[in-house]
Protein backbone atom coordinates (compact mmCIF):
# COMPACT_ATOMS: atom_id res chain seq x y z
CA UNK A 1 0.00 0.00 0.00
CA UNK A 2 2.35 2.79 1.08
CA UNK A 3 6.21 2.51 1.14
CA UNK A 4 6.86 5.01 3.43
CA UNK A 5 5.39 3.73 6.00
CA UNK A 6 6.97 0.43 5.36
CA UNK A 7 10.31 1.68 5.98
CA UNK A 8 9.00 2.87 9.23
CA UNK A 9 8.99 -0.68 10.09
CA UNK A 10 12.44 -1.38 11.78
CA UNK A 11 12.76 1.91 13.21
CA UNK A 12 9.74 1.63 15.48
CA UNK A 13 8.64 -0.50 18.24
CA UNK A 14 5.18 -2.28 18.22
CA UNK A 15 3.64 -5.17 20.74
CA UNK A 16 1.34 -5.97 17.63
CA UNK A 17 2.28 -8.41 14.62
CA UNK A 18 4.38 -5.85 12.49
CA UNK A 19 2.58 -6.83 8.81
CA UNK A 20 4.25 -5.73 5.60
CA UNK A 21 3.18 -2.74 4.19
CA UNK A 22 3.25 -4.24 0.54
CA UNK A 23 0.73 -6.71 -0.17
CA UNK A 24 2.09 -10.43 0.21
CA UNK A 25 2.47 -12.41 -3.14
CA UNK A 26 3.05 -15.39 -1.84
CA UNK A 27 2.15 -18.31 0.94
CA UNK A 28 5.95 -18.92 1.09
CA UNK A 29 6.38 -15.16 1.79
CA UNK A 30 4.00 -14.83 4.19
CA UNK A 31 5.91 -17.80 5.91
CA UNK A 32 9.09 -16.10 6.03
CA UNK A 33 7.46 -12.98 7.47
CA UNK A 34 4.86 -14.66 10.09
CA UNK A 35 7.38 -17.28 11.63
CA UNK A 36 10.15 -14.64 13.24
CA UNK A 37 7.36 -12.80 14.56
CA UNK A 38 6.09 -15.59 16.00
CA UNK A 39 9.22 -16.32 17.60
CA UNK A 40 9.69 -12.72 18.92
CA UNK A 41 6.21 -13.22 20.55
CA UNK A 42 6.41 -16.30 22.05
CA UNK A 43 9.28 -15.20 23.40
CA UNK A 44 7.97 -12.31 25.06
CA UNK A 45 4.93 -14.00 25.67
CA UNK A 46 7.19 -17.17 27.77
CA UNK A 47 9.42 -13.69 29.30
CA UNK A 48 7.51 -10.42 29.73
CA UNK A 49 4.09 -12.31 30.00
CA UNK A 50 5.35 -14.49 33.17
CA UNK A 51 6.61 -11.85 34.80
CA UNK A 52 3.08 -10.36 34.04
CA UNK A 53 1.38 -12.89 35.06
CA UNK A 54 3.00 -14.16 38.30
CA UNK A 55 3.25 -10.28 39.29
CA UNK A 56 -0.42 -10.45 39.01
CA UNK A 57 -1.04 -13.40 41.16
CA UNK A 58 0.94 -12.44 43.38
CA UNK A 59 -0.47 -8.57 43.83
CA UNK A 60 -3.97 -9.97 43.54
CA UNK A 61 -3.71 -12.52 46.69
CA UNK A 62 -2.38 -9.57 48.72
CA UNK A 63 -4.98 -7.11 47.86
CA UNK A 64 -2.87 -4.83 46.37
CA UNK A 65 -3.19 -2.33 43.25
CA UNK A 66 -1.15 -3.72 39.82
CA UNK A 67 0.95 -0.49 38.67
CA UNK A 68 2.26 -0.40 35.44
CA UNK B 1 -25.84 -22.05 30.17
CA UNK B 2 -25.83 -19.24 32.70
CA UNK B 3 -23.96 -15.97 33.05
CA UNK B 4 -21.01 -15.64 34.60
CA UNK B 5 -21.83 -12.78 37.49
CA UNK B 6 -18.56 -13.54 39.19
CA UNK B 7 -16.34 -10.73 37.84
CA UNK B 8 -12.65 -9.33 38.81
CA UNK B 9 -12.78 -6.26 40.98
CA UNK B 10 -12.48 -2.80 38.93
CA UNK B 11 -9.46 -0.67 39.90
CA UNK B 12 -7.01 -3.55 40.45
CA UNK B 13 -4.70 -2.60 37.06
CA UNK B 14 -4.14 1.35 37.35
CA UNK B 15 -1.03 3.40 35.73
CA UNK B 16 1.41 5.49 38.20
CA UNK B 17 1.56 8.58 36.32
CA UNK B 18 -1.66 8.12 33.61
CA UNK B 19 -0.61 9.22 30.24
CA UNK B 20 -2.93 11.42 28.11
CA UNK B 21 -6.43 10.76 28.55
CA UNK B 22 -7.65 8.68 25.94
CA UNK B 23 -11.10 10.28 26.18
CA UNK B 24 -9.61 13.71 24.68
CA UNK B 25 -7.91 12.01 21.82
CA UNK B 26 -10.87 10.26 20.90
CA UNK B 27 -12.75 13.79 21.03
CA UNK B 28 -14.92 13.77 23.81
CA UNK B 29 -16.57 16.81 23.91
CA UNK B 30 -15.63 18.04 20.77
CA UNK B 31 -18.57 19.26 18.43
CA UNK B 32 -16.43 19.78 15.13
CA UNK B 33 -15.86 16.74 13.07
CA UNK B 34 -12.50 15.66 12.33
CA UNK B 35 -11.30 11.98 11.83
CA UNK B 36 -10.28 9.46 14.51
CA UNK B 37 -6.65 9.30 15.93
CA UNK B 38 -4.59 6.13 17.26
CA UNK B 39 -5.20 5.54 20.76
CA UNK B 40 -4.74 1.98 21.50
CA UNK B 41 -2.99 -1.04 19.83
CA UNK B 42 -0.34 0.84 18.13
CA UNK B 43 1.59 -0.75 14.99
CA UNK B 44 4.49 0.61 13.17
CA UNK B 45 2.41 3.14 11.33
CA UNK B 46 0.69 4.27 14.70
CA UNK B 47 4.71 4.63 16.44
CA UNK B 48 4.52 4.06 20.14
CA UNK B 49 1.12 5.41 21.53
CA UNK B 50 0.63 6.77 24.87
CA UNK B 51 -1.02 3.69 26.31
CA UNK B 52 2.06 0.89 24.78
CA UNK B 53 2.59 -0.13 28.29
CA UNK B 54 -0.91 -1.22 28.74
CA UNK B 55 -1.23 -2.83 25.72
CA UNK B 56 2.35 -5.01 26.18
CA UNK B 57 -0.16 -5.76 29.25
CA UNK B 58 -3.02 -6.96 27.26
CA UNK B 59 -0.92 -8.74 24.76
CA UNK B 60 1.86 -10.59 26.34
CA UNK B 61 -0.43 -11.51 29.53
CA UNK B 62 -2.98 -13.85 28.11
CA UNK B 63 -3.22 -17.55 29.58
CA UNK B 64 -0.91 -19.88 28.04
CA UNK B 65 -4.09 -21.69 26.68
CA UNK B 66 -4.92 -19.04 24.51
CA UNK B 67 -1.27 -19.48 22.87
CA UNK B 68 -2.59 -21.57 19.93
CA UNK B 69 -5.57 -19.29 19.01
CA UNK B 70 -3.39 -16.14 18.78
CA UNK B 71 -0.73 -17.72 17.00
CA UNK B 72 -3.80 -18.79 14.67
CA UNK B 73 -5.10 -15.16 13.95
CA UNK B 74 -1.85 -14.23 13.88
CA UNK B 75 -1.17 -16.30 10.65
CA UNK B 76 -4.25 -15.42 9.54
CA UNK B 77 -3.31 -11.77 9.19
CA UNK B 78 -0.47 -12.44 7.16
CA UNK B 79 -2.13 -14.48 4.06
CA UNK B 80 -1.40 -13.53 0.58
CA UNK B 81 -4.46 -11.14 -0.86
CA UNK B 82 -3.64 -12.47 -4.41
CA UNK B 83 -3.13 -11.32 -7.77
CA UNK B 84 -5.83 -8.92 -9.49
CA UNK B 85 -6.89 -11.08 -12.73
CA UNK B 86 -6.04 -9.18 -16.13
CA UNK B 87 -9.36 -10.06 -17.27
CA UNK B 88 -12.06 -7.86 -15.89
CA UNK B 89 -15.64 -9.18 -15.03
CA UNK B 90 -17.76 -6.11 -16.32
CA UNK B 91 -20.66 -4.66 -14.35
CA UNK B 92 -23.76 -4.11 -16.10
CA UNK B 93 -25.91 -5.06 -13.69
CA UNK B 94 -25.24 -3.78 -10.23
CA UNK B 95 -27.98 -5.69 -8.35
CA UNK B 96 -27.13 -8.59 -9.48
CA UNK B 97 -22.80 -8.35 -8.71
CA UNK B 98 -23.94 -6.99 -5.27
CA UNK B 99 -26.20 -10.02 -4.39
CA UNK B 100 -23.40 -12.31 -5.94
CA UNK B 101 -20.76 -11.11 -3.77
CA UNK B 102 -22.92 -10.81 -0.54
CA UNK B 103 -24.45 -14.63 -1.00
CA UNK B 104 -20.08 -15.17 -1.83
CA UNK B 105 -19.94 -13.62 1.98
CA UNK B 106 -22.41 -15.86 3.67
CA UNK B 107 -20.90 -19.11 1.98
CA UNK B 108 -17.50 -18.10 3.66
CA UNK B 109 -19.07 -17.73 6.78
CA UNK B 110 -20.25 -14.28 7.35
CA UNK B 111 -23.47 -13.64 9.04
CA UNK B 112 -24.29 -10.76 8.01
CA UNK B 113 -23.13 -8.36 4.97
CA UNK B 114 -23.28 -4.44 4.02
CA UNK B 115 -22.30 -2.41 1.35
CA UNK B 116 -21.48 1.61 1.84
CA UNK B 117 -19.18 4.08 -0.10
CA UNK B 118 -16.25 4.70 1.63
CA UNK B 119 -15.99 8.10 3.64
CA UNK B 120 -14.24 10.77 5.35
CA UNK B 121 -15.57 9.39 8.98
CA UNK B 122 -14.94 6.30 8.05
CA UNK B 123 -11.20 6.65 8.35
CA UNK B 124 -8.36 7.77 10.69
CA UNK B 125 -6.35 10.70 10.32
CA UNK B 126 -3.43 8.97 8.76
CA UNK B 127 -5.76 6.75 6.08
CA UNK B 128 -5.68 7.42 2.16
CA UNK B 129 -9.27 6.90 0.20
CA UNK B 130 -8.05 4.78 -2.22
CA UNK B 131 -11.25 2.70 -2.63
CA UNK B 132 -14.94 3.75 -3.30
CA UNK B 133 -16.69 0.97 -1.62
CA UNK B 134 -16.15 -0.32 1.70
CA UNK B 135 -17.87 -4.26 2.46
CA UNK B 136 -18.98 -4.32 5.93
CA UNK B 137 -18.98 -8.52 7.05
CA UNK B 138 -19.91 -9.21 10.65
CA UNK B 139 -19.32 -12.87 11.96
CA UNK B 140 -21.28 -14.26 15.21
CA UNK B 141 -19.52 -15.45 18.35
CA UNK B 142 -20.65 -19.19 20.08
CA UNK B 143 -23.04 -17.31 22.66
CA UNK B 144 -23.04 -19.91 25.04
CA UNK B 145 -19.02 -19.77 25.60
CA UNK B 146 -19.70 -16.17 25.46
CA UNK B 147 -22.18 -16.41 28.27
CA UNK B 148 -19.17 -17.04 30.83
CA UNK B 149 -16.95 -13.52 29.80
CA UNK B 150 -14.69 -12.40 30.84
CA UNK B 151 -12.32 -15.36 31.27
CA UNK B 152 -10.00 -17.46 29.20
CA UNK B 153 -12.61 -19.54 27.42
CA UNK B 154 -14.73 -16.32 26.18
CA UNK B 155 -11.47 -14.75 25.15
CA UNK B 156 -10.14 -17.41 23.09
CA UNK B 157 -13.42 -17.65 21.44
CA UNK B 158 -12.81 -13.67 20.52
CA UNK B 159 -9.82 -14.71 18.86
CA UNK B 160 -10.81 -17.44 16.66
CA UNK B 161 -14.02 -15.56 15.56
CA UNK B 162 -10.95 -12.78 14.81
CA UNK B 163 -9.29 -15.39 12.76
CA UNK B 164 -12.19 -16.31 10.81
CA UNK B 165 -12.57 -12.54 10.47
CA UNK B 166 -9.25 -12.13 8.86
CA UNK B 167 -9.34 -14.88 6.73
CA UNK B 168 -13.14 -14.13 6.11
CA UNK B 169 -12.21 -10.57 4.35
CA UNK B 170 -8.77 -11.38 3.01
CA UNK B 171 -10.51 -14.42 0.49
CA UNK B 172 -13.78 -12.02 -0.45
CA UNK B 173 -10.58 -9.82 -1.21
CA UNK B 174 -9.20 -12.68 -3.45
CA UNK B 175 -12.50 -13.40 -4.41
CA UNK B 176 -13.13 -10.07 -6.15
CA UNK B 177 -9.54 -9.83 -7.59
CA UNK B 178 -10.11 -12.98 -9.51
CA UNK B 179 -12.47 -10.90 -10.87
CA UNK B 180 -10.40 -8.35 -12.25
CA UNK B 181 -11.61 -5.40 -9.39
CA UNK B 182 -8.84 -4.03 -7.12
CA UNK B 183 -9.57 -5.11 -3.25
CA UNK B 184 -7.89 -5.08 -0.12
CA UNK B 185 -8.87 -7.16 2.51
CA UNK B 186 -8.65 -5.63 5.96
CA UNK B 187 -7.41 -8.58 8.60
CA UNK B 188 -7.99 -7.80 12.19
CA UNK B 189 -4.24 -6.60 13.72
CA UNK B 190 -4.44 -3.92 16.12
CA UNK B 191 -5.28 -0.56 14.99
CA UNK B 192 -6.99 -0.75 10.94
CA UNK B 193 -6.82 2.59 9.35
CA UNK B 194 -10.61 2.02 8.47
CA UNK B 195 -12.96 1.78 11.20
CA UNK B 196 -14.91 -1.24 11.50
CA UNK B 197 -17.82 0.56 13.70
CA UNK B 198 -18.73 3.55 11.19
CA UNK B 199 -18.49 1.36 8.09
CA UNK B 200 -21.12 -1.26 9.53
CA UNK B 201 -23.78 1.50 10.26
CA UNK B 202 -23.39 3.37 6.87
CA UNK B 203 -23.41 -0.29 5.16
CA UNK B 204 -26.63 -0.97 7.25
CA UNK B 205 -25.61 -3.88 9.20
CA UNK B 206 -27.09 -2.32 12.61
CA UNK B 207 -26.99 0.33 15.29
CA UNK B 208 -24.16 1.49 17.47
CA UNK B 209 -25.42 0.65 21.50
CA UNK B 210 -24.91 2.27 24.36
CA UNK B 211 -22.24 -0.12 25.03
CA UNK B 212 -20.15 0.65 22.17
CA UNK B 213 -20.44 -1.75 20.04
CA UNK B 214 -22.85 -2.49 17.14
CA UNK B 215 -26.15 -4.27 17.85
CA UNK B 216 -27.85 -6.23 14.68
CA UNK B 217 -30.96 -7.78 14.48
CA UNK B 218 -29.67 -11.14 14.01
CA UNK B 219 -26.97 -11.63 16.24
CA UNK B 220 -27.74 -8.68 19.10
CA UNK B 221 -23.77 -7.80 20.09
CA UNK B 222 -22.93 -11.07 19.90
CA UNK B 223 -20.64 -11.00 17.15
CA UNK B 224 -17.82 -9.12 15.47
CA UNK B 225 -17.03 -6.97 12.57
CA UNK B 226 -14.28 -6.48 9.83
CA UNK B 227 -14.78 -5.20 6.55
CA UNK B 228 -13.02 -5.02 2.81
CA UNK B 229 -12.70 -1.67 0.51
CA UNK B 230 -12.77 -2.97 -3.51
CA UNK B 231 -13.54 -0.67 -6.31
CA UNK B 232 -15.97 -2.52 -7.47
CA UNK B 233 -18.98 -1.37 -9.01
CA UNK B 234 -21.63 -2.44 -6.37
CA UNK B 235 -25.29 -1.35 -5.19
CA UNK B 236 -24.98 0.56 -1.76
CA UNK B 237 -27.40 -0.51 1.42
CA UNK B 238 -28.45 2.27 3.72
CA UNK B 239 -28.48 2.74 7.08
CA UNK B 240 -30.88 1.08 9.34
CA UNK B 241 -33.24 2.10 12.18
CA UNK B 242 -33.76 -1.06 14.25
CA UNK B 243 -34.79 0.62 17.58
CA UNK B 244 -31.63 0.71 18.94
CA UNK B 245 -31.64 4.10 20.46
CA UNK B 246 -35.41 3.54 21.83
CA UNK B 247 -34.45 0.02 23.56
CA UNK B 248 -30.58 1.66 25.07
CA UNK B 249 -32.41 4.85 26.30
CA UNK B 250 -34.54 2.95 28.94
CA UNK B 251 -32.52 0.14 29.24
CA UNK B 252 -29.73 0.06 31.78
CA UNK B 253 -28.08 -4.03 31.53
CA UNK B 254 -24.72 -2.75 30.76
CA UNK B 255 -23.91 0.27 32.30
CA UNK B 256 -25.32 -1.08 35.68
CA UNK B 257 -23.32 -3.86 35.17
CA UNK B 258 -20.16 -2.89 33.49
CA UNK B 259 -17.75 -2.98 36.52
CA UNK B 260 -15.52 0.12 36.27
CA UNK B 261 -18.61 2.10 35.57
CA UNK B 262 -17.56 3.05 31.89
CA UNK B 263 -20.77 3.28 30.33
CA UNK B 264 -22.87 6.45 30.34
CA UNK B 265 -26.67 6.30 30.33
CA UNK B 266 -26.70 9.58 27.91
CA UNK B 267 -25.09 10.08 24.64
CA UNK B 268 -21.99 12.60 24.30
CA UNK B 269 -20.60 14.87 21.37
CA UNK B 270 -17.95 12.77 19.89
CA UNK B 271 -15.61 14.82 17.06
CA UNK B 272 -18.94 16.47 15.93
CA UNK B 273 -21.52 13.54 16.19
CA UNK B 274 -23.49 13.08 19.45
CA UNK B 275 -23.31 9.38 19.82
CA UNK B 276 -23.01 6.68 22.88
CA UNK B 277 -19.74 6.49 24.09
CA UNK B 278 -17.80 4.27 26.67
CA UNK B 279 -15.36 6.24 28.56
CA UNK B 280 -11.59 4.53 27.37
CA UNK B 281 -9.77 5.61 30.41
CA UNK B 282 -11.96 3.18 32.83
CA UNK B 283 -12.84 0.85 29.74
CA UNK B 284 -9.60 -0.16 28.99
CA UNK B 285 -7.58 -0.87 32.02
CA UNK B 286 -10.53 -3.26 32.82
CA UNK B 287 -10.41 -4.73 29.57
CA UNK B 288 -6.48 -5.72 29.47
CA UNK B 289 -6.76 -7.06 33.00
CA UNK B 290 -9.84 -9.37 31.89
CA UNK B 291 -8.54 -10.22 28.28
CA UNK B 292 -11.05 -8.48 26.74
CA UNK B 293 -13.77 -8.12 28.67
CA UNK B 294 -17.03 -8.44 26.81
CA UNK B 295 -19.16 -8.15 29.80
CA UNK B 296 -21.53 -5.39 28.20
CA UNK B 297 -22.35 -7.19 24.65
CA UNK B 298 -22.97 -10.51 26.62
CA UNK B 299 -25.54 -8.88 29.40
CA UNK B 300 -27.35 -6.52 26.14
CA UNK B 301 -30.55 -7.84 26.19
CA UNK B 302 -30.21 -7.73 21.68
CA UNK B 303 -27.55 -10.49 22.51
CA UNK B 304 -30.14 -13.17 23.05
CA UNK B 305 -30.86 -15.85 20.77
CA UNK B 306 -33.84 -14.70 18.55
CA UNK B 307 -34.32 -11.64 20.78
CA UNK B 308 -33.14 -8.80 18.43
CA UNK B 309 -35.82 -9.13 15.58
CA UNK B 310 -38.75 -8.84 18.29
CA UNK B 311 -37.31 -6.14 20.56
CA UNK B 312 -36.93 -4.03 16.89
CA UNK B 313 -40.15 -4.96 16.43
CA UNK B 314 -41.68 -3.76 19.80
CA UNK B 315 -39.44 -0.24 19.50
CA UNK B 316 -40.56 0.45 16.31
CA UNK B 317 -43.89 -0.69 17.05
CA UNK B 318 -44.24 2.02 19.98
CA UNK B 319 -43.28 4.35 17.85
CA UNK B 320 -46.62 4.86 16.30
Amino acid sequence: MNQESGNLQKKQKSHAPVLPQKEIQSDFEALKLFVPQAIVYLARHLTVGSYIRLRRIALRRLGRIYYL
Amino acid sequence: MKRNTDHPAPNFLQYHDYPVSGNKTNGLGEREFRRAEYVFHSSPKTGPLAWDRLQRHFRYSIPLSLLPAVLSHMWATFRPQGAVAAERLEVTDRKQTTRMIKEKALELGAGVVGICELKDHHMTKAAKKVYKYAVSFGLPMNREIMLSAPDAKSSKEVQQVYSRCSRLTVDMARYIRSLGWPALGLPINGSSEFLHIPIAIDAGVGQLGKHGSLICKEYGSNFRLTTMLTDMPLEVDSPEDIGVDDVCLKCRACSNVCPPQAISDSKQWVRGIEKWYVDFDRCVPYFSDTYGCSICVEVCPWSGPGRGIKLSEKALARRQ
